[in-house]
């Protein structure tokens, strides 16, 4: 018989008058309160799940990583660093657990799959074979780069988070999403990626001087 | 016209990732070419595709699945969580009691204790019900005597905070309510034997404190009067608002808040020096704004200390929050 089963989750009923956030629970798991972890996932559940599910591209996979993530987020919460916000936390143990699944079941390369057949072109298609054209689409990235673009572009997650999430510094971060994008783009409109590149590319050209658009240039670096 | 950009340069380029100079030369091409303009713009149609996905929702079988996986690890691992906790305070803290493990609500209480604290007997917390009721059978003679300090600031202590607000409390008895002066009103007396930190260290001046635990500071060896017997202070509206709701049941009654200063500082005759109620915010530990219970109590071993307990509003064995000996004068 476990100690947290012998004793009644005292204090429940104590704080029902108030809306507790996810520390709350967090920390009323931790306190032994068998039902609070259980309600911190019933409030996050269709979120890890999209990420899992999105990032892995399986059903079955994104249960068997949420169910790792979910029991390791159980037994360490204690060991919870609340220098980030709870989801950031879950987010990040579901997401390991992802890439862990991928890099021990070999689920998929971690490299791109050329060989492939691209989707069909998602402008041709209605909203609901685009949306089939993206998740199959997302499948061939390799597992940071869809792990990555899911979080930020599916999730909307900050880059800031996802760096979090991921624990990888944030310019890690923008290049795989942006990888993620070219190889999207490529696959979803057809596109030629034009990878080969110029070497002579890397200064700009003197002759080009009108025209400067500060709308596309971004000012953050990596 | 330049050399077109390439698929991934232009997604750098959304990203923020090109040089300067690099993201310049963007900007000028694709301001006169048509054919980077629709990659360009294809990345942002492949952001939109992504974020028009929208949410998922798990299937119920899923979620039938994870709830069961979770059901049996509350019952086959649950005491897991348990040395976990253990294990990261011992290391921050220097040990604490068994029973000292993490509650939902908070209490700090701040005071004259010699506290057993590094006495870890063994990982496995094992209170029954009945164990896990404080036990202070002298707290009704404790209450008789005590003038403590009493106040209800509701805010929020943290491990870095704690210190200064603490001794702040103590010093504080112009603001500060005094326990003696609440209406006399006792719970009763409780039986039994505390669980797992037990009483044999209780009696006798704790000995526990003197051996181990302790070594997160150094006794000074100067004689400083402990001031056990605060004056008491002049009486204060009880600002109800500010305490949280589960705290009620301490702050409402003085031998409730008695019989959880001794059982949470392992003294049958506790005396804290100070009590406030407000919130307890743990970064490390993840615990944010959870109501608690600030005592304070001379550390019974170096007079140069205090010993500060943040205890959640159940007060059972698993509600104390953090532990410090801290410095009387910071």
């Amino acid at each position: 018989m476990s100690p947290l089963r012998s004793r009644p989750a005292r204090g429940v009923e104590d704080v029902s008058d108030e809306l507790l956030d996810d520390a709350d629970l967090l920390a009323r798991h931790v306190g032994g309160d068998h039902e609070a972890f259980g309600q911190l996932v019933a409030r996050h559940r269709d979120r890890l799940w999209a990420v899992a599910l999105r990032t892995l591209g399986n059903p079955d996979d994104a249960a068997d990583a949420l169910q790792d993530a979910l029991l390791s987020a159980y037994r360490g919460a204690s060991s919870f660093r609340g220098n980030s916000a709870v989801t950031t936390w879950l987010h990040r143990i579901v997401v390991n657990a992802c890439l862990d699944l991928v890099r021990r079941r070999s689920v998929r390369p971690t490299q791109p799959l050329p060989e492939e057949p691209a989707a069909p072109a998602a402008d041709v298609l209605g909203d609901r074979e685009t949306a089939l054209a993206v998740t199959a689409a997302l499948r061939t990235l390799p597992i940071e780069q869809s792990a990555a673009v899911v979080l930020v572009d599916l999730e909307g997650f900050s880059v800031d988070e996802a760096s979090q999430i991921l624990g990888v510094p944030t310019g890690t971060v923008k290049s795989r999403c942006a990888r993620a994008r070219a190889r999207l783009a490529e696959r979803l409109w057809d596109l030629d990626p034009r990878t080969e590149r110029d070497p002579g590319n890397d200064a700009p050209s003197p002759r080009v001087q009108a025209n400067e658009s500060t709308s596309t240039g971004p000012e953050e670096q990596a | 016209m330049s050399e077109h950009f390439t698929l991934d340069e232009l997604a750098e380029l959304d990203a923020g990732l090109l040089a300067h100079r690099r993201a310049r030369a963007a900007a000028r091409h694709l301001a006169r070419c048509d054919e980077c303009q629709a990659r360009a713009a294809a990345i942002g149609r492949t952001k939109d595709a992504l974020r028009d996905l929208g949410p998922a929702q798990m299937p119920a079988d899923v979620a039938a699945r994870l709830a069961r996986a979770l059901d049996d690890a509350t019952t086959t691992t649950g005491e897991d969580v348990v040395p976990d906790l253990g294990a990261y305070r011992a290391k921050r803290f220097g040990g604490i009691p068994p029973w000292a493990y993490a509650a939902a609500a908070a209490v700090v209480v701040l005071g004259a204790t010699g506290i057993a604290v590094g006495t870890r007997h063994g990982h496995k917390a094992t209170p029954t019900s009945a164990a896990a009721a404080p036990l202070v059978p002298t707290a009704a003679a404790s209450a008789q005597r005590l003038r403590v300090p009493l106040q209800e600031s509701g805010r929020t202590y943290t491990p870095d905070s704690i210190a200064d607000l603490a001794t702040g409390l103590i010093g504080n008895a112009a603001a500060a309510d005094t326990l003696a002066a609440k209406t006399p009103e006792f719970a009763g007396t409780q039986g039994g034997a505390a669980a797992g930190g037990g009483s044999a260290g209780n009696a006798a001046g704790h000995p526990r404190a003197a051996k181990n635990g302790v070594e997160t500071r150094q006794p000074d060896t100067g004689a400083v009067p402990a001031p056990a017997g605060v004056a008491p202070a002049p009486s204060v509206a009880t600002a109800t608002s500010r305490i949280p709701a589960s705290l009620r049941r301490l702050a409402d009654s003085r031998s409730a808040l008695l019989q959880c200063a001794a059982f949470i500082s392992d003294t049958p005759n506790a005396s804290p020096i100070a009590v406030d109620f407000g919130r307890w915010t743990n970064a490390d530990a993840g615990l944010r704004r959870v109501p608690a219970v600030v005592f304070v109590f001379d550390d019974l071993t170096d007079p140069h200390s205090i010993d500060v307990f943040v205890v959640g509003a159940a007060c059972d064995d698993t509600s104390l929050l953090d532990y410090q000996i801290l410095d009387r004068t910071p």
